[in-house]
């Protein structure tokens, strides 16, 4: 019984409250010792911006995801086109910090804004997980 | 592989996220998954091919053309609720379309159901 991974697909936004539905129930799978799976995309994507303010008072969504220790996939391709970006794709783009391609010259530094713990990765991994997922639920 | 149903809602050239969705089904597809995609509301818009894509006049690229490569996933017959037959979008579509009963019955025959 324990062994079924229920995959968790986030596609709201962070300022959405399913969002946080969404990570409490990711703590309570772990606290159960459930195996779970998770896979940001669409809006959810921007739960992956390492540049994201809010004040101390309010829930930090970003670090209760950190804080579960599992691994946080989120769609390439529907980050980098919300300005999410890890140092590798930013080279492979030609994209810098001045928020301008630079048409493929050598970045300088390393602009990335992926927070910790977020790893780009393809679609495919979501029809990975689905194949291995007992249950999907979508937030 | 599991066999995958894909309710859409998104409307052609609304947002970005309809293109976004049609991208995930193929991915699913060519994974080998077994999808079927029931289109409803908004979404009968991507029934309706609008042509090129047109920098001038639209906001996106048009999610719609991305629904005639279906054949190549095996993405036919789309799925509609009987009860949209007579909707002038769905009567004037050229794609094959099966027409269903969007109930528990029908839910119960996939394995999963993604909801965009």
């Amino acid at each position: 019984m324990h062994d079924k991974i229920t995959l968790l697909l986030i596609t709201t936004a962070p300022t959405h409250k399913m969002m946080w539905h969404a990570v409490r129930l990711a703590h309570a799978l772990q606290q159960q010792q459930r195996p779970v799976k998770v896979f940001f995309y669409q809006d959810a994507v921007s739960i992956a911006n390492a540049l994201t303010w809010q004040p101390d008072d309010q829930c930090n969504l970003q670090q209760q995801w950190q804080q579960l220790g599992i691994d946080l996939p989120v769609c390439v391709s529907a980050a980098l086109g919300r300005g999410i970006c890890d140092a590798e794709n930013a080279q492979r783009h030609g994209l810098n910090q001045h928020g301008s391609q630079n048409n493929g010259s050598p970045s300088n530094g390393s602009p990335s804004n992926l927070a910790q713990g977020f790893r780009l990765v393809g679609l495919g991994e979501l029809a990975d997980a689905m194949t291995q997922a007992h249950r999907v639920l979508q937030f | 592989m599991k066999k995958i149903l894909v309710i859409v809602s998104q409307g052609n050239l609304n947002h970005l996220l309809s293109n976004e969705t049609l991208s995930a089904v193929m991915v699913l597809a060519t994974f080998g998954h077994d999808v079927r995609v029931l289109l409803r509301e908004s979404a009968f818009s991507l029934l309706y091919a609008h042509g090129q894509f047109d920098a001038q006049k639209h906001p996106f690229k048009l999610a719609s053309n991305m629904v005639e490569s279906f054949e190549f996933y095996d993405l036919f017959p789309i799925l509609i609720e009987q009860q949209y037959q007579q909707h002038p979008l769905v009567e004037q579509c050229e794609y094959e379309l099966d027409f269903v009963q969007l109930n528990a019955e029908l839910l119960q025959q996939f394995d999963q159901v993604l909801t965009f």
